[in-house]
């Protein structure tokens, strides 16, 4: 199989635009949540999330388009021949909620998939374009399609793009099924009561080792395992036996062709919810045995972001690699007894070439990715 | 990669023309049109207890799959491993409507978990994976192409890939998917079994493209033309 290297990313998220930015507010602990101005909260658990500040003054039905905007600000180096993948669970459901509300008018026309339309436009590249949702693992699951795709010779550059909103629509959504903490987000905490949302977006061009030499790119980590497995449990509530992850992380361990112990940390999908958390306490526990490496989560400083958050996490785990820190898990005050050793409040030096990073999603779905340090 | 072959053990669909599948000799249409009522029984004589929750988009994908299932005679024995995949275009709108009309009367006071709970695509493929205890990749997928053959081009890719032996691979839409720009989608669901063929077969993949008998097909309606004039 070809080599799966990351040439280029970049985020917008609460914490500021850029990974540098993301980066080092997380190292200082730094939380994004803010009360919500873009519509009314009274009837909801809790009034904050990770809202991009700038979003808020940006009318109604344009704020989708507006966070496609911001990330594609950064200098996106691709060639005519990348594959685009993108990622996102609601697309612009904006414009779905002012169908309903302003429910005496014709059936508007909406578009298919609002973010494959605007960024074949901007990257001026839309080679067989696609979207995949597969809810909060939609992202991960899109890198490691793309991963397959350059591993298996059938292209050199991929570039997955990942993005959703904070709309009422999910927020409203969120909160009526009680999974929508009443204060802050605590991944991994033995008090944890929920997650917080957050709105994010973000890239990583996936290119082939040929093209990466061919082109004296600059390589910013490899892709090197990944697994995807269904729970075939729940629709919304996890396996408690974790088993699904389990599998996704194996086959991710198998493909990398390493063995567990060689995972140095893992990025956790740590949601903050009671059953998340708890399951994948108990899957780690049952890969990794007593000798669990370090978990952070950052969703307790940026939020649930749903479609994306995958490749943000992509992106710290990176960074994570390469400074050789693991970042502290915002929020944390009481660690879940079962992994104290684990995780950690401060942010922590690291020693090892691979970490994992892992999803799970509405629709019984897991995703495991392992990074490679170059 | 070198040429796939691949074995269609089995094929269901629900279209506006009516519900068939490859193995019964049913001719295969997918006209514009109102879509066929959905009842229980399709799926099982015994009561099932989620039916009632499942909105159209979620009944035509689970019944088409069930029915596809049972046209490969696989419906009781298929691997675990099997995975899901289905592309679409309207996917859960009709249910992201109906729940988001639960949130604006009251400030969302009203909203209801119960509707919220479909208002992903994807919860559809994992419909089907509870019921038959599917542990395989499940993802929806969504492309502005007008073939409606992404769901089974990447069903295909996941077992070129190695990612599962099987796959139970379609293309799910209500007939709200003429309200959305791309107007040669027409509504339905239909579900293809899947599997790597050990013997030559005369449906192929070559990685980006689906064949039969070395013609490359031109989409769904073509391909599911060619399953049930060859059967």
């Amino acid at each position: 199989m070809n080599t799966v290297h990351i040439t280029d990313c970049g985020c917008v998220t609460c914490l500021g635009d850029g990974l540098e930015r993301l980066w080092q507010s997380l190292l200082v602990n730094t939380c994004g949540f803010k009360p919500v101005r873009r519509f009314n909260t009274d009837g909801y658990v809790n009034n904050l999330a990770g809202c991009i500040a700038e979003l808020d003054d940006i009318p109604h039905g344009k704020r989708f388009p507006a966070i496609l905007e911001k990330v594609c600000q950064s200098d996106i180096r691709i060639t005519a021949d990348a594959v685009l993948l993108t990622a996102t669970t609601k697309d612009n459901i904006e414009l779905h909620e002012r169908y309903i509300r302003d429910s005496g008018k014709e059936p508007a026309k909406f578009p298919v998939c609002s973010m494959i339309d605007y960024l074949a436009k901007t990257l001026d590249t839309g080679k067989l374009a696609l979207n995949i949702n597969a809810a909060c693992a939609s992202a991960s699951s899109a890198i490691l399609w793309g991963a397959e795709m350059i591993g298996n010779k059938e292209t050199d550059m991929v570039i997955v793009f990942g993005a959703d909103i904070v709309s009422e629509f999910v927020f409203s959504g969120f909160s009526a099924l009680k999974v929508m903490s009443p204060d802050i987000g605590r991944p991994f905490d033995v008090n944890r009561n929920g997650l917080i949302l957050g709105e994010a977006a973000g890239y990583v061009v996936l290119m082939s080792e040929t093209k990466v030499l061919k082109e004296k790119r600059t390589s910013l980590g490899k892709i090197i395992g990944w697994g995807i497995s269904s729970d075939a449990h729940h629709i919304t509530a996890p396996d408690r036996d974790g088993s699904g992850l389990q599998r996704a992380i194996h086959n991710a361990l198998m493909k990398a062709s390493i063995r567990a112990d060689d995972i140095a940390a893992i990025n956790g999908h740590g949601t903050g919810t009671v059953h998340n958390d708890a399951m994948e306490i108990t899957a780690f526990r049952k890969v990794f045995g007593n000798t669990i490496p370090p978990i952070y989560s950052i969703k307790g400083a940026i939020g649930h972001s749903l479609g994306p958050c995958g490749l943000i996490e992509v992106l710290v785990g990176l960074r994570s690699l390469q400074e050789q820190i693991i970042p502290p898990v915002t929020g944390l005050q009481d660690p879940e007894p079962d992994i104290e050793a684990c995780v950690t409040m401060e942010k922590t030096s690291m020693n090892g070439n691979y970490l994992l990073t892992t999803n799970s999603g509405f629709g019984n779905i897991n995703t495991a990715l392992i990074l490679e340090k170059v | 990669m070198s040429l796939l072959n691949i074995a269609v053990p089995g094929g269901a669909w629900i279209t506006a023309s009516g519900i068939g599948c490859i193995n019964g000799g049913n001719e295969f249409s997918m006209p514009e049109g109102v879509l066929p009522k959905l009842r229980r029984e399709l799926l099982s004589s015994k009561p099932e207890e989620r039916w009632g929750r499942l909105d159209y988009y979620s009944k035509a994908g689970l019944v088409a799959a069930s029915l596809a299932l049972k046209d490969a005679g696989l419906d009781s024995r298929i691997s675990a491993s099997t995975a899901v995949i289905a592309s679409t275009v309207s996917g859960s709108v009709d249910v992201d409507h109906a729940y988001f009309r639960s949130v604006v009367p009251q400030g969302g006071l009203l909203a209801s978990p119960n509707l919220f709970a479909y208002t992903l695509p994807n919860c559809m493929l994992g419909e089907i994976s509870i019921r038959y205890g599917l542990t395989g990749p499940t993802m929806v997928v969504s492309q502005t192409t007008p073939d409606m053959m992404s769901g089974i081009l990447g069903g295909a890719k996941f077992i070129s890939y190695g990612l599962c032996e099987g796959v139970i691979a379609g293309y799910c839409n209500t007939e709200a998917c003429i309200h959305y720009i791309d107007t040669s989608c027409k509504p339905g669901a239909v579900f293809l079994i899947l599997k790597k063929a050990e013997e030559k077969s005369p449906l192929t993949f070559n990685g980006s493209e689906l064949m039969y008998n070395g013609r490359v097909l031109s989409g769904l309606i073509d391909l599911m033309r060619e399953l049930t004039h060859n059967v």
